[in-house]
This record gives structure tokens, C-alpha cells and sequence, in this order.
């Protein structure tokens, strides 16, 4: 555990540069970006039936898919992805190799950097995204409105349906807990991926997100369930309140499991044990040695 | 997995070849050695950094076994607490301090930060770093670099070191006071595996070499055996004399060159370049001839002093084609 954190507390000093910064506030600014954007331009048809729990079930969705989702994969990557390309690049490898279990030490350490990173930029990012998206903004309902909806302004609908969330506390606590366990997954999937294609790491872990945890993730058939997106999914329709409609609409019994919320995390636990088992079996196993070509 | 086994051998190969795809890098290579220091000697691309690969446990034999310290190298924890190993190419961190790079590989060795940190700027101040040890990697010369790779090498008081050309980028003084580290590490009863092309790098430090060329053993042994065994392989030798044909006549007369030609110089003795398969014999036999004829020779050298050519005779007497 002492030459674990010893490689964690190495990294994490390393990456603090300048650059990393830089991505670090883009990806806690991106939530936040998006849901300023969405309550300030974002036109909701002011019609009778619409609630508030219905525009907060939207944005805490959309906060979701922003943050736990797209901006934790996008740190995830970053730092867990290039991980072993990047030391066998500068020809760094060798000498972690040459130390007792040093690779083992090396993955593990900076797995937990790739968590800590995603996590924390993350987490900061959720926090502000809610506080932006729950900030009170009335609307109001115009002449215009009126006669393209037909519908008549009233006090109901002038003061209830606003773009924000409503039970900011709730989305607050589901979002920081499933950024945490997102940075945990995609970190131990992008390690692993990393790992075991380091020639081509970056390419491979984004075209495989693209292909299975955005594309095939959100197929309603057997194979969104082997996904860290279905089970986080799962995890935010459990830990959040949506709208009656949304309950009632179907939707759900395609795109979430039914199943306990222990049963999801273990699930995710059960995915970061494998992914991270095979990149610690792949760099046992393998022949990594970062002698040039020419350097026989 | 830690096999303990007690060997008296330091290093032992047994008819070890790695291939990479189809092509070798080290060839049925078989040695056994004995602790102490020892010169791998050979031109680039002979192979060596593999054989450190596979004597680290970076790499796996395609055939043979590898046996380090009566240890197999590969995934061996309780042997990597024995070994030192500065490899050849840099690959440090621009931006770390040397101190704080050296500290986490002593981290590694299971060492806890704070002695970690003091034996790390130990070490540093041992190879000549303490004043730039807190200045980040990307600010050093070259010469620093090899130094702080040095320093990482011995810092967890390995029984065994393993250097791929340690003196590359150094200047002399650098050289001569890495030397002084090294015999005085030597000195304390410690082994030492030195690979390089520079022949008098590693005579600085021992007199035991192996020779390989094309990934094969092709020789071992002190430099004097190495000498001797030379002795009457073929060369190349260059006379400046101010009678290129009447020397090269007689030369040819006495059956001690196979070919000679003559090169005009538009200042100075012309050359006579004679191609000869048994250089012994002529350098026994020319200072007679030079004084028999009344000859005047300015100048005599062998024309192929490169290590390679060196190489190729062993290949030749390894083939027994001599």
C-alpha cells in the first residue's frame, strides 16, 4: 500500500501542470457550461399540464448525461488511458519494471489518480451545474405564447414552470455519488483498455466508448446491461425523483435495470475488479520493454 | 513468484535465444559467471541490451533459461530488491526533481518516504548531484541525467548492478569520477554487469569482458587472452613510407599481405594499406623489413581499429572459418 500511494502521491504531483489544469476546469466547467446555456436560452413551451417536476426530471437527466456520464469519461481518459503508453513512450518503464511488483504498483497508483482527477473536477463540476440549475428564474408567459399555444397565462403556470431543479439536495447527493463511482469504472476500463492496447490507446478507448457505452448503452436489448452506463443509469432513476409522466411513460423498463441498488454497485465494483485484474495479468504476462528499435 | 535457491553463480545462461519475430537478438548464448565485474563488450545492435533485458526479467528467452543470482529474473520481487539496473536510453521525468524521482523508486523498494527521501539525496550527493538534486530533470546535462540514473541504481544497496553504457554523455571528468564511484561500489564486494562499445570504458573497471557480435558469445576472458586470441587475425594496416612500392615489393615477397595498395598523397609520405591474415606476424615482422631495406616510414597504424572489425575476426574464428 506504501509504494501504491507513493506512485499516487508521484503522479498527482506530475500532473499538476499547467496544461492538466486547464483540462481538469474544462471538464468540472462543461456541467456547468451546459446548464447555463439550458436555463438561459432554452425556451420551454409554457402549456398547460407541463410541471415543474417535469422540467426538473429533464434537467437532472440532461445534468446526468453531462456530468457523471460525459464529463467523467472525458477525465477518465485523459489521465487512465495514455497511462502505460505514455511511460513506455518516454522510456520511463523500465525502470518501475525493475522494482518488486513496481508494475503492479504502477497501475494501481495510477488508477487512483485517474479516479481522484475524474472525480474531483467532476464532483466540483455537478455542484456548480446544480446551483446554476436551481437558481429561481421566473418566466413569463407572452402575448405570443398565448396564441401559439392557446393557452392563457396564469398564475400556475407563470410561477411553477421554470428551467431549474427542484430538489437540488437529492440531484446534489446522487450526482456526486454516481460521478464517484463513474471515475472509478471508466478509470478501471480505460486502464485496462490502456493497458492491453497501449500502441493505440487513446484512439481505441474512444471509438470503444463511442461504440459500447454510448451507442450500444442505450439499446434496449441484452447488451446495454453488460455497460457501466446502464448501471449508472440505473443508479440515478433510483436515487432520484422524476415526474409521474416520465414513471408512467415506459421509458425505464428499456433503458434501467429494475434491480437493487446494491445489485448496481455491485455490478460497477465487480466491473472495476476485472477491468483491473486483466491490465495487472496483461502487464505480468507481457513483454513491455521500451528498448527502441534500432537498440537491440 | 520468489524461488530461493542458493547458486554459486552469479549469472548463468544456458544456450539462451530471443527472437524477435524473425529476427535474433541474442543467439544460443551460453555463460556461466562467477561474481564479480565484467565488461559486456560489442557494436551497437550486438545484442547487449537485450541480454540486460532478459537478465532484468523484462524480456523471456524464446529458448534457454536465464538464472540471475540462482533466481529466474522474470516477475521476481525478491530478486528486483537485489539488482540495480541504468539502462541505456534516459527516460526521466522533464518536469520531477532528481530527488523526488529517486525517492519514489526507493518508495518501491519498500523504503517509506521520509529515510526514502534521505537515501535518495544520499545517493544523489554520492554521484555529484547534491547541488542540482532539487532542480527539475528537464534542467539537466546530460552528464547530470547519467549521474541521477546512477544514482537510482544504487540507491537501494542492490548486490548486483547492471549498466548499459553508463559513460555515454559524459565528459571526462564526469567519466573519471563515475569511474571512481563505480570501483569504489566494486571495492565494497559487489557485481557488476557493464555494457558498452568502448572498449577502454570498461577497462577502467574490470578485466573479465564477453564478447558478443550478432547476439552470439564470441569470446571471454581477460584482455590479454582476448589479445592473444587476436593475435593472428586478419587486419588492415596503413604504412607511410617514401617508398610505398619497394616496401609493398617486399612485403609481398616475405607472403605477409594478401593485398596492398598504394594511396599518392599531394603532402607528405604516400600510404601503403596492407590487407594481411595474420597481423601478428607482421607487426613481429616490420620493424625488420622497415630497417633491412633502409626504408623511411613516418607513420604506422592499424587502418581498422574499429571495434567491428575486431568482432568480425572473433565471428570468423567462432565459425571457424580461421
Amino acid at each position: 500500500m506504501n509504494s501504491i500511494m507513493a506512485v499516487f502521491r508521484f503522479e498527482l504531483k506530475r500532473i499538476m501542470t499547467p496544461g492538466r489544469a486547464f483540462w481538469w476546469i474544462v471538464v468540472a466547467g462543461f456541467p456547468v457550461f451546459i446548464m447555463l446555456l439550458m436555463t438561459n436560452y432554452i425556451q420551454l413551451p409554457p402549456r398547460a399540464g407541463i410541471t415543474q417536476q417535469n422540467v426538473s426530471t429533464m434537467f437532472t437527466i440532461a445534468l446526468y448525461f453531462v456530468a457523471p456520464a460525459i464529463s467523467c469519461m472525458l477525465g477518465a481518459l485523459l489521465i487512465a488511458a495514455p497511462a502505460v503508453a505514455s511511460e513506455l513512450e518516454q522510456h520511463s518503464w523500465v525502470y518501475l519494471a525493475v522494482r518488486p511488483n513496481g508494475l503492479f504498483h504502477l497501475i494501481l497508483g495510477k488508477y487512483l489518480v485517474a479516479v481522484f482527477w475524474a472525480a474531483s473536477a467532476t464532483v466540483v463540476g455537478v455542484n456548480l451545474a446544480v446551483s446554476v440549475a436551481a437558481a429561481d428564474r421566473p418566466t413569463e408567459v407572452t402575448a405570443a405564447d398565448e396564441q401559439r399555444h392557446g393557452i392563457t397565462a396564469t398564475d400556475e403556470i407563470t410561477q411553477k414552470v421554470v428551467p431549474g431543479i427542484i430538489d437540488t439536495n437529492e440531484v446534489r447527493l446522487a450526482m456526486v455519488g454516481l460521478s464517484i463511482l463513474s471515475a472509478c469504472a471508466y478509470s478501471a476500463l480505460y486502464m485496462m483498455l490502456g493497458t492491453v492496447f497501449n500502441r493505440r490507446a487513446m484512439v481505441l478507448c474512444v471509438a470503444y466508448t463511442a461504440a459500447v457505452e454510448l451507442f450500444l448503452g442505450f439499446f434496449p436489448a441484452v447488451i446495454n446491461r453488460f455497460t457501466i452506463q446502464y448501471r449508472l443509469r440505473t443508479l440515478l432513476f433510483e436515487w432520484t425523483t422524476q415526474s409521474e409522466q416520465f414513471r408512467e411513460s415506459g421509458v425505464l423498463d428499456f433503458v434501467a435495470s429494475d434491480e437493487t441498488t446494491f445489485t448496481q454497485i455491485m455490478w460497477l465494483m465487480s466491473w472495476v475488479a476485472v477491468f483491473l485484474a486483466i491490465a495487472l495479468v496483461s502487464v505480468q504476462v507481457r513483454e513491455f520493454t521500451s528498448a527502441s528499435e534500432t537498440d537491440v | 513468484m520468489t524461488v530461493s535457491m542458493v547458486s554459486d553463480y552469479l549469472i548463468e545462461l544456458n544456450h539462451v535465444t530471443k527472437l524477435y519475430g524473425t529476427v535474433i537478438g541474442v543467439n544460443d548464448f551460453d555463460a556461466q559467471l562467477k561474481p564479480g565485474a565484467y565488461g559486456l563488450l560489442g557494436p551497437n545492435g550486438c545484442g547487449k541490451s537485450t541480454l540486460l533485458n532478459l537478465l532484468t526479467g523484462q524480456l523471456v528467452p524464446t529458448h534457454g533459461t536465464v538464472r540471475v543470482l540462482g533466481q529466474s529474473p522474470r516477475n521476481n520481487s525478491g530478486l528486483m530488491k537485489k539488482i540495480g539496473y541504468c539502462p541505456g536510453f534516459e527516460g526521466l521525468y522533464a518536469t520531477t526533481t532528481g530527488l523526488d524521482w529517486v525517492t519514489l523508486l526507493l518508495q518501491l523498494q519498500g523504503v517509506r518516504l521520509r529515510p526514502a527521501r534521505e537515501r535518495a539525496a544520499d545517493c544523489l550527493a554520492v554521484v555529484g548531484m547534491s547541488h542540482d538534486m532539487k532542480r527539475p530533470i528537464s534542467t539537466y546535462s546530460r552528464g547530470m541525467r547519467q549521474r541521477t540514473k546512477l544514482a537510482q541504481a544504487i540507491a537501494h544497496e542492490p548486490t548486483l548492478l547492471f549498466l548499459d553504457e553508463p559513460f555515454s554523455g559524459l565528459d571526462p571528468i564526469g567519466r573519471a569520477e563515475m569511474t571512481d564511484v563505480l570501483n569504489d561500489w566494486i571495492g565494497l564486494g559487489n557485481s557488476l554487469i557493464i555494457a558498452s562499445h568502448v572498449l577502454h570504458e570498461i577497462e577502467a573497471l574490470t578485466d573479465s569482458f564477453l564478447l558478443i557480435c550478432g547476439g552470439r558469445l564470441l569470446a571471454s576472458g581477460t584482455a590479454g587472452e582476448v589479445n592473444e586470441l587476436l593475435f593472428d587475425s586478419p587486419s588492415e594496416i596503413e604504412v607511410d613510407c617514401s617508398e610505398p612500392y619497394r616496401l609493398a615489393s617486399a612485403m609481398m615477397e616475405k607472403e605477409l599481405a594478401v593485398s596492398i595498395s598504394v594511396e599518392h598523397k599531394s603532402h607528405g609520405d604516400d600510404t601503403v594499406r596492407v590487407r594481411t591474415l595474420r597481423a601478428g606476424q607482421l607487426w613481429m615482422q616490420l620493424p625488420d623489413l622497415i630497417n633491412g631495406h633502409g626504408f623511411t616510414v613516418t607513420r604506422v597504424r592499424s587502418a581498422d581499429d574499429s571495434l567491428q572489425t575486431l568482432f568480425n575476426s572473433l565471428l570468423k574464428i567462432h565459425r571457424g572459418e580461421i
